[in-house]
């Protein structure tokens, strides 16, 4: 390894709350979710609510944003959630009590596709 | 085109005389399979996940060469009852498939691999056809692909009912280990397919990832 550090990759949950659960959603997703994907290796650094205030009878969107490093840590994260069936029974089960809506998406910096690809 | 793809394993408790016995005879029936156009059998290599011990792939004419390959006297009497001998073999993962959309060139030799995928998370024809469509353009990005088919299976059997072929040849395992795993567009795109944190969650978590090293080409075989 050249000891450069791979670039950031980000993983976004894009949350669309019921109307007037966004809050217990958040709490959920911090007690529930966030322990075992930080123990997979993904860094919480931002979790952002729109509009910037609780709903109490319409939908927030919640948006959290992880980062893991480089491809190396976006496969360690998928490789090890796929050996917990507690993680698809949060998905699946657990969480759409809160959820209308929600997207998954794996990006990283314009700057560093290049690089990203370069394999 | 039509194939057979077998993946077997071999009992675990066989001793190193019977399973090289075993082995030996599979090879000698997969070389004498009547009406077979290309035959692939070959040991897998480390690192294969629910892969077996073999790679058997068989390549004919059509679906109709292949029952009847698979109905004749020889069949019956030496690899049905091979495949069929539990104190031999552990388990198998079959697949029979048409030839499906595939691309490239096969190398003369190199390194062939097979997943078979079971997509059984609410499998519309929509969310298929964007799976298949994703896959098949990996070999777009995947430098390392040297030829590649993705082909949905027409029977299945083993521990999932599979419902996809996905088939690469390499130079040599680095182009499967490197830039099929690492390009972007596997890990930031395709695979959230077989994510069941993604809500387009599709592939059953249980598939089989299998590859062996070839002697000769194997999806285009050419004339």
């Amino acid at each position: 390894m050249s000891g450069v550090p791979a670039p950031v990759v980000f993983v976004v949950d894009d949350v669309v709350a019921k109307p007037g659960q966004g809050l217990a959603f958040l709490d959920a997703y911090l007690t529930r979710y966030a322990p075992g994907a930080r123990a997979r290796g993904m860094t919480l650094v931002h979790r952002l609510v729109s509009p910037a205030y609780w709903l109490p009878d319409r939908s927030n969107r919640l948006l959290f944003v992880w980062t893991v490093p480089g491809a190396a840590g976006a496969w360690g994260m998928k490789h090890a959630g796929r050996q917990d069936a507690a993680l698809a029974a949060w998905w699946h089960e657990e969480a759409p009590r809160w959820i209308e809506t929600r997207a998954r998406s794996i990006l990283a910096e314009a700057a560093d596709l290049a690089k990203l690809a370069d394999v | 085109m039509f194939s057979v793809v077998r993946l077997i394993q071999l009992a675990s408790k066989l001793s190193s005389r019977d399973r090289a016995e075993s082995a030996q005879a599979l090879a000698t029936a997969a070389s004498q399979v009547p009406g077979a156009l290309v035959t692939l059998f070959e040991p897998t290599c480390p690192g294969v996940y629910h892969g077996g011990d073999f790679i058997w792939r068989a390549a004919f004419r059509d679906a109709a060469a292949a029952r009847e390959a698979e109905a004749s006297e020889s069949w019956r009497r030496v690899v049905s009852t091979l495949l069929a001998d539990r104190a031999r073999v552990e388990s198998l993962e079959r697949v029979a498939f048409a030839h499906g959309t595939s691309g490239g060139t096969s190398p003369r030799r190199g390194l062939y691999r097979v997943a078979l995928f079971c997509a059984n998370r609410n499998p519309t024809p929509e969310r298929l056809a964007r799976f298949a469509s994703e896959t098949r353009a990996m070999p777009r990005h995947v430098r390392s692909i040297r030829s590649w088919q993705l082909s949905t299976a027409t029977e299945a059997g083993g521990t999932r009912p599979w419902t996809h072929v996905w088939e690469q040849e390499y130079d040599d395992l680095a182009g499967l280990n490197g830039p099929y795993m690492l390009h972007p567009c596997h890990w930031s795109e395709v695979d959230r397919w077989f994510d069941p944190e993604d809500p387009d969650w599709l592939v059953d978590p249980f598939l089989c990832h299998s590859f062996c090293e070839s002697e000769s080409p194997v999806i285009h075989p050419g004339p």
